[in-house]
């Protein structure tokens, strides 16, 4: 009986101290998510820009062997759903697949210290503790045109003194017949 | 009928100044169109210094050209100098519309100043933001004061590309390369969304092919 008590004490500690033969490192990830993919004929890899900021992201925040395994799980998933609707360009995706590619990111942010989401379209990757946003993923070129365009406001305007000036004749011209 | 009579009357009057209305929006573009540019930044640049600017300390390794304590999205973390053409503008971290009102964004996907990388600046093309980017040549000194050092850049070239002409936008880590880009044409009386961008391409004090 104390031989077999002992014998259980000794897997458990074996289990507690030995990490998991399996568990992903950082490294690991981090060329996980840098490796091509080959989606029915079309190589496909994540782009610079994003590298850029989840590299930066892993400098500044340790992520543990389980969450990098979870995380592991969920890009081998989000390849299959590319593999699945036989496209490497997210913008072809139909709206089910980026469904189900919103649903990964969620899945990670639940059940990780990675706090991502998409809003409106763009990856936002929160700071772990909640306080501040660490970065958002978005299309590289923006929109810097001036804001305020001149000739439209003054349209708008003058459209609307129209109206008003148009309004008041008439109904002058209504009231004097 | 006295119905038909009003309405065809307001029908007549709302074309009669519709017709004056488009030659008077005409005559205040010839005249007055610089004018009224210049009133609508300086409210923009009230808007900006209105805006609570809460600034962070990163710390750089130079040895490693490592970051630590980025700043949050949407920070500012310096300002853009460039004595040519008389701007010093804030810089952010992050280029959403929203932060683009404030000053000078730095795209997320690419380096900060000082990681030996690409770092891409955009602004708006309005008088006081990247208005005057055409006239950087060759040569001139673009500054960036951070928080966590200065980096001064010399320009080497420039071009008008498509916002699509992801190429023109190299994110690298061969060579520090400070790219920056505002909308194109420059001219503010082009209606609707721009697609084209002029890009001002840098590199950093030391680290050029000259």
């Amino acid at each position: 009986m104390k031989k077999l008590v002992l014998g259980f004490l000794a897997v458990v500690m074996l289990f507690a101290i030995v990490p998991s033969v399996n568990a992903m490192t950082e490294e690991q990830l981090k060329e996980k998510m840098e490796k091509t993919y080959n989606i029915n004929g079309t190589d496909f890899k994540i782009s610079n820009d994003m590298k850029v900021m989840l590299e930066r992201y892993l400098d500044e925040y340790n992520v543990t062997s389980n969450d990098a395994d979870y995380i592991s799980n969920k890009i081998d998933e989000a390849i299959n759903i590319l593999k699945k609707y036989g496209t490497a360009d997210v913008n072809k995706l139909p709206a089910a697949a980026k469904s189900e590619l919103v649903s990964l990111v969620e899945d990670i942010s639940a059940h990780t210290s990675v706090k991502a989401t998409v809003k409106n379209g763009k990856l936002v990757i929160n700071r772990p503790d909640g306080k501040g946003v660490f970065a958002e993923f978005d299309k590289l070129v923006k929109q810097t045109g001036n804001e305020t365009n001149t000739i439209a406001i003054i349209a708008g305007v003058s459209f609307v003194i129209v109206l008003a000036g148009a309004f008041v004749v008439t109904k002058k011209f209504a009231t004097n017949k | 009928m006295n119905k038909k009579i009003i309405i065809k009357t307001f029908a007549t009057n709302v074309a009669i100044s519709f017709f004056f209305a488009a030659i008077f929006i005409l005559l205040i573009y010839i005249f007055g169109n610089t004018k009224i540019n210049y009133y609508a930044s300086i409210i923009n640049t009230v808007a900006v210094s209105a805006i609570n600017e809460k600034e962070i300390e990163p710390v750089y390794k130079v040895e490693t050209k490592r970051i630590i304590n980025y700043p949050d999205y949407g920070k500012k973390y310096g300002n853009v100098v460039i004595s040519k053409i008389n701007l010093k503008l804030p810089l952010y971290h992050g280029d959403s519309l929203s932060i683009l009102r404030y000053g000078v964004g730095h795209y997320a996907g690419s380096y900060f100043p000082g990681e030996g990388g690409t770092v891409i600046l955009a602004a708006h093309n309005d008088v006081g933001y990247f208005h005057r980017l055409p006239e950087l040549e060759k040569g001139d000194i673009v500054k960036l004061e951070t928080n966590y050092g200065t980096f001064e850049y010399k320009v080497d070239s420039h071009k008008i590309v498509k916002e699509t002409d992801l190429a023109s936008f190299p994110i690298q880590k061969e060579k520090e390369m400070l790219i920056m880009y505002t909308c194109y044409p420059i001219n503010r009386s082009v209606v609707g969304r721009k697609t084209e961008r002029y890009v001002v391409y840098a590199y950093l004090v030391g680290d050029s092919d000259e």
